[in-house]
């Protein structure tokens, strides 16, 4: 279906040699000007192939420095990202991609998240030894990945950045060779991976035949058109929601999450959690606010006729599943990764409210993408936060089982204090981000008047309590045999600092960044 | 009309014969017939089909592919650019914006980006058949005598 | 200022004492005292502040920052008078008490012919915020509140810094304050980690300050928040044998409640384009709001302060917490966390459902048919089960946490009553009981540490071997009894008057009157209670000493004598002369009654 629609639109394109001698001047125009917007990916990409190519040239004992080049590249393209600023309203590439501010929210926020975890990387020992350039390389690669994902205005494009990110996701996921939850973790993702890109494919074909258009926009404004075919436009969405379902791990994709959160490198989790949830989150909210805004989205006319297919409860009972499947199944981990899979899966759970309010209701009112961007922020801080804890006590220890953090509390103030704020952040209890991103997203759904979400998503708040409190009391309420004290470092007591500050800001003066993130530029064709 | 395919259909008959000619008729004709156990086997590559279907074979088969699939899509982008690339630099001279050598470096990068791959593969050491082990010097294929080269292939197989 | 200050001066002191080495555990020690003893005195300024001020200061305040909004957002002169105009359509329909009538900005922009949509974006904050001011100050005033402190937060979502303090408020707040110190003396050889100890219950002091001063509901949901994390963990580390299952269960508890307040948050937020969170305006436009969304309203909130009270059926995490808290967590517990619950049941339920609370709102039968009979019936139920509950318990400890149970009964049978009497009496008892009942924890804390055990049945003869023990904690069992002359009689003697007088007074005023049988109901409860509180008395008390090592114990040491002897002390004074407490209290008592009847006149 996909080949056809690419060969004949191949077809149309008859060049002529004279055609390209006419045509031609003006593409390059076109492709030399818009390079300029496209420089940090441009940058993320030679660095892709630096790193790579350094660590070929470097003794085996050295390659862990390949990190430090890594790291490098993401700054600078975090500055080329900023430099370029939040206001771009433009299509690049004739539409393959565009320039908006929310597409550079995005990307500030993937490139933030992944210079917390290239430190990670570095910190973790089972990598000793190894070479690292490759793990580097994907990583990057995964991230430029994201970027075609976050700025993706044709279904085509997206659809390649999404798989882009995934290969990368899977070959990573099973970085560890001969590490057997690796390589479990990595295989059943490929699998998941590769059947909900499958069905995803055939949705955007779907989509692409009931309006002959790849470009979002084109698509959304054509469904108008083809509203009388509701099973073929529910059955085509279903189907792409496979695909951003998958990548943000929302239910009934998210069976492949737990196995690779707990086999993968802790470092990469961390990544897979929080970076490749919010570009999926960045590509479907794309998606859904291209259907709002020609009005696909909401259902009943004034008359109270039913039109279209209702989205918002749709996505609404997806969210309440996912939620609740994700914190009934964390309580009874013992694996704290696997405990973190699982709340990630809530957590989805919950940022798919901020899709399912997306219809905007009353004025002054924010609409639920403000939220979701609001929540990923704080979500990138908190997730992070704790993982890099349980990175450390994995260092430290050697096990990520609960049992590791008894009497933490005792061993080291310092990390069982972050761990214990991240968690109450996650948990959604000021003075947090993680409260202060849930209040937002809760108020769009009451403001969209789905009073029984938010009733769904407090319930759900109160269950999640009982497992993170649970590491808490474990912390800070129990006693362990091992009494010793845990070392640290000092960089390593500041990056943990570093991460908590962000965490009680949002929690606070959370005003300013609401802001920043209403004066967004979305631009959407 | 139906009939306005006829040539579609006349070409399909046509093809059908041909492909039927040509695998039955011409290679009895003209096909040289070595009597050979080798000739028998399923593939004439070197991979004995024998016991069960589920065996590991050699990874380098993988690597070897992927080398060439490198080099498959580079000619694929190249051959079109290659017949248009008169037009293209005529019109940026009869436009007289923009570098005229764009054409030129815009493929130069694109060959960059494989010559990256090509690098790596070959500093990894996947060009070589036989990989050098960790601590042992580079084995020469086809193997000499008394080699280690020899065995790896055999153990693969097995 | 003063608000502010004795808000964050327990934080200020707390990040302090984190600061210190642990190793100075003097140091700590004395830092959070002194921290404390600064709150109680501004808490004393306050208190006498209040009964001086004017009620035209505050209006002046209101006026002066309305003034200044407009001034600096609005330049022209012809929108500033409209503006003007505005507020003073609010503050007419503030003193008509305009029951019905559309109270959002949007209706009052017509009024005053202001163009919403021609307003930039930073004019049409000002408006909003114009109009919430005006409405709020109109609460304001009839509440009697004083020391209001304005202040942005975020302003994105209309979130304010909004404080102040009145009748209903204040003496909780002293109450705060005092016992914070009692309890930080009392705390003074805690041995097991010392420093967090003190910082922990000095956050939790700025919680419990937070959310009786807050008159923005975001803000006082963060404080309410703050409050539930330090007695988690001071329950849970430095608790009894079964502490963790406590503290958790706490948690969870009172989570759900808070949960369930923040979709009541949210829904008043949007309800009719308020965009809102500031409770004195909210409470101003109440009157106006539709009977179903009352209904709601009030369940939600109600069952949120109803897991704090705690009210039957959501009592189950008190025992648990108090009997295995540590004693200066329990009588905190006690003494101030379960007034949060009442505290809200007050400000919020009667403020923002006046409908419910006159008994218009039509009820199922098996819910009692309206909301004054539901919290009355629910009122008799702590009070007589909570009294039985007691009387069954061996443990000491869990004796006097269920005694908490059946005393909180009285403060939701007050409140039904709906009269000045009954509603009086309500607080006073949540006053009392603050005082009565930290005492009591305190009593059991000190023989607890003497002998190790609770078991009430193996206690006696303690009465000839520690006199001055045995003296100061008659007089806490005598004011939880209700004795005449100490102040549990007072408060508990009022709320029987209204509820009694309820169903000839109520009704004359258009409010449901409770019938006379729930007073006879209830009435058991004082019965069970003397009997519950003499039958301790007696198997701790007297008798011969049935345990040879009782013989070392000795009599209170100083420290504990400066904690047990001013509680005994106020609750004397406010037995004999209650109204030194009550005339504090009243003026915005009344006017809380007096806007419900007003609602229901109309």
């Amino acid at each position: 279906m996909m080949f056809f629609a690419l060969s004949k639109q191949a077809g149309q394109i008859a060049v002529t040699n004279a055609d390209v001698q006419e045509k031609f001047p003006g593409l390059v125009q076109e492709i030399t000007s818009n390079l300029g917007a496209f420089l940090p990916e441009l940058i993320l990409a030679v660095g892709v192939m630096w790193v790579i190519m350094a660590d070929l040239f470097t003794r085996r004992e050295r390659s862990r420095r390949m990190g430090f080049h890594a790291f490098a590249f993401v700054a600078v393209a975090l500055v080329s990202v900023i430099c370029h600023g939040f206001s771009g309203d433009q299509e690049l590439f004739r539409g393959m991609i565009v320039d908006d501010g929310f597409g550079a929210f995005f990307k500030v926020l993937l490139l933030v998240g992944t210079l917390i975890c290239i430190p990670m990387v570095m910190m973790t020992r089972s990598f000793d030894g190894r070479r690292m350039g490759e793990f580097y390389g994907l990583l990057l690669g995964s991230v430029l990945g994201m970027f075609l994902m976050v700025t993706a205005k044709n279904m085509i494009m997206f659809f390649l950045g999404i798989e882009f990110a995934s290969y990368t996701s899977y070959l990573l996921t099973g970085y560890l060779k001969g590490d057997r939850r690796g390589a479990e973790g990595a295989l059943k993702y490929v699998i998941y991976g590769s059947v909900a890109s499958g069905a995803m494919a055939y949705g955007l074909s779907l989509l692409y035949g009931l309006t002959g258009s790849l470009d979002m926009a084109d698509v959304a404004q054509g469904l108008i058109v083809s509203r009388t075919t509701d099973v073929t436009v529910l059955i085509a969405g279903l189907l792409c929601f496979a695909g951003f379902g998958y990548k943000i791990a929302a239910f009934p994709m998210h069976f492949w999450s737990p196995d690779v959160y707990e086999g993968a490198p802790i470092p990469f989790t961390a990544f897979l959690s929080v970076i490749s949830k919010a570009a999926g989150f960045a590509v479907l909210l794309r998606f859904a606010e291209g259907m709002v805004g020609t009005g696909n989205w909401e259902l009943t006319l004034s008359n109270g006729d039913v039109v279209g297919v209702d989205w918002p409860l749709v996505v609404g009972v997806i969210s309440a599943l996912t939620m609740t499947v994700g914190n009934f199944a964390a309580l009874f981990q013992r694996n704290l990764k696997r405990l973190l899979a699982y709340s990630s899966i809530a957590h989805a759970g919950y940022l798919l409210m901020g899709i399912a309010a997306l219809a905007p209701g009353a004025e002054n009112a924010i609409p639920g993408w403000q939220a979701i961007l609001f929540y990923l922020v704080a979500y990138l801080f908190m997730n992070l936060g704790a993982f890099l804890v349980v990175s450390i006590i994995a260092e430290k220890t050697g096990r990520e089982t609960l049992d590791a953090y008894r009497g933490l509390g005792s061993r080291s103030a310092l990390l069982s204090v972050a761990l214990g704020i991240f968690l109450i952040s996650l948990i959604g209890l000021p003075p947090t981000g993680g409260f202060t991103g849930k209040v937002q997203l809760i108020k769009a759904v009451v403001d969209d008047g789905q009073i029984w979400l938010a009733l769904v998503a407090v319930v759900n708040t109160v269950v999640s309590v009982y497992y993170y409190a649970r590491i808490i009391r474990l912390m800070f309420l129990e006693e362990s045999d091992d009494t010793s004290k845990v070392p640290l470092s000092a960089p390593v007591s500041a990056f943990v600092v570093l991460m908590i500050v962000p965490v009680l800001w949002l929690g606070v003066f959370f005003g300013s960044t609401v802001d920043f993130i209403r004066d967004l530029t979305l631009t959407l064709g | 009309m139906l009939f306005q395919y006829a040539h579609a259909l006349i070409g399909f008959l046509f093809g059908m014969l041909f492909v039927a000619l040509q695998v039955f008729l011409l290679v009895r004709l003209l096909a040289p017939r070595v009597k050979e156990p080798m000739k028998d086997s399923t593939y004439e590559c070197g991979e004995p089909p024998v016991g069960d279907a589920w065996v590991r074979f050699d990874m380098r088969f993988y690597t070897m592919a992927l080398i060439f699939i490198i080099f498959e899509v580079e000619a694929v982008f190249l051959f079109p650019w290659a017949t248009v690339y008169n037009d293209l630099i005529a019109g940026l001279r009869a436009a007289g914006t923009g570098n005229v050598l764009f054409p030129f470096i815009e493929v130069f990068v694109f060959i960059l980006v494989l010559g990256v791959g090509l690098i790596y593969v070959w500093k990894k050491g996947d060009m070589d058949w036989v990989k050098a082990m960790r601590g042992q010097p580079k084995q020469s294929w086809p193997p000499t005598e008394g080699s280690t080269g020899e065995r790896d292939v055999e153990k693969d197989v097995a | 200022m003063l608000l502010t200050l004795v808000t964050f001066i327990p934080l200020i002191a707390a990040l302090v004492v984190l600061c210190i080495p642990k190793e100075q555990k003097d140091i700590i020690k004395w830092t959070s005292m002194g921290a404390a003893v600064v709150t109680f005195i501004i808490s004393c300024q306050l208190i006498m502040g209040y009964r001086s001020g004017g009620t035209d200061s505050v209006a002046e305040k209101f006026d002066g920052q309305i003034q200044s909004v407009i001034d600096d957002n609005v330049a022209d002169t012809a929108l500033k008078a409209s503006f003007q105009k505005g507020v003073q359509a609010i503050e007419a329909d503030n003193v008509d008490d305009a029951v019905g009538a559309d109270r959002g900005p949007v209706h009052y922009a017509e009024v005053a012919g202001i163009d919403l949509k021609s307003l930039d974006a930073a004019q049409s904050k000002a408006w909003h915020e114009t109009w919430e001011l005006s409405m709020a100050k109109g609460a304001a005033a009839s509440e009697h509140i004083r020391f209001v402190e304005f202040g942005h937060w975020i302003d994105g979502f209309n979130i304010r810094y909004f404080m102040g303090g009145d009748g209903l408020s204040l003496p909780l707040i002293w109450l705060t304050a005092l016992l914070s110190v009692l309890c930080l003396a009392y705390s003074w050889n805690i041995t097991k980690a010392t420093k967090a100890y003190f910082a922990l219950f000095l956050i939790l002091e700025t919680g419990l300050m937070g959310v009786f001063l807050a008159l923005d509901f975001f803000l006082f949901y963060v404080f309410w928040e703050i409050v539930l994390l330090p007695m988690y963990f001071l329950i849970g580390f430095w608790g009894g044998p079964r502490r963790i299952y406590a503290s958790i269960k706490f948690f969870i508890y009172t989570l759900v409640g808070s949960v369930l307040m923040l979709i009541c948050m949210l829904a008043l937020y949007f309800h009719n384009g308020f965009d809102t969170f500031n409770i004195l305006t909210l409470m101003e436009a109440a009157p106006g709001f539709s009977q179903t969304m009352q209904m709601w309203m009030f369940f939600g909130l109600f069952i949120a302060f109803a897991i704090k009270v705690p009210i039957f059926p959501f009592h189950t995490w008190l025992p648990d917490a108090h009997v295995q808290a540590p004693t200066a967590a329990s009588v905190i517990l006690a003494g101030v966390l379960l007034k949060m619950g009442g505290y809200g049941i007050f400000r919020f339920n009667l403020g923002l459902c006046p409908d419910a609370m006159t008994g218009a709102i039509q009820l199922p039968m098996w819910l009692g048919g309206n909301f004054i009979m539901f919290m009355a019936i629910l009122g008799v139920i702590n009070i007589v089960y909570g009294a039985l509950c007691a009387m069954a318990q061996k443990d000491f400890k869990s004796m006097v946490a269920y005694s908490s149970i059946s005393h909180m009964g009285y403060v939701l049978l007050g409140l039904a009553a709906m009269t000045d009497a009954g509603v009086q009496g309500a607080v006073l008892q949540m006053f009392n009981h603050g005082l009565s009942s930290a005492m009591m924890f305190l009593i059991v804390g000190v023989i607890y540490e003497r002998a190790h055990h609770r078991n009430l049945n193996k206690f006696g003869g303690i009465g000839a071997q520690m006199p001055y023990y045995t003296g100061l904690a008659t007089i806490g069992f005598f004011a939880s009894l209700g004795l005449p002359g100490l102040n549990g009689f007072i408060s508990e003697a009022l709320v029987f008057m209204g509820a009694w007088n309820s169903h000839t007074a109520s009704p004359a005023v258009g409010v449901f009157g409770l019938p006379t049988w729930i007073v006879f109901l209830a009435l058991p409860g004082i019965v069970l209670t003397a009997a519950y509180i003499l039958w301790a008395v007696q198997r701790v008390f007297m008798g011969p000493l049935k345990s040879e090592t009782y013989k070392t114990f000795k009599d209170l040491s100083f420290r504990e004598v400066f904690v047990l002897a001013p509680l005994g002390l106020l609750c004397i004074v406010f037995g004999v002369w209650p109204q030194l407490i009550l005339g504090f209290m009243n003026d915005t008592l009344n006017t809380l009654v007096s806007s419900v009847i007003a609602v229901a006149g109309n």
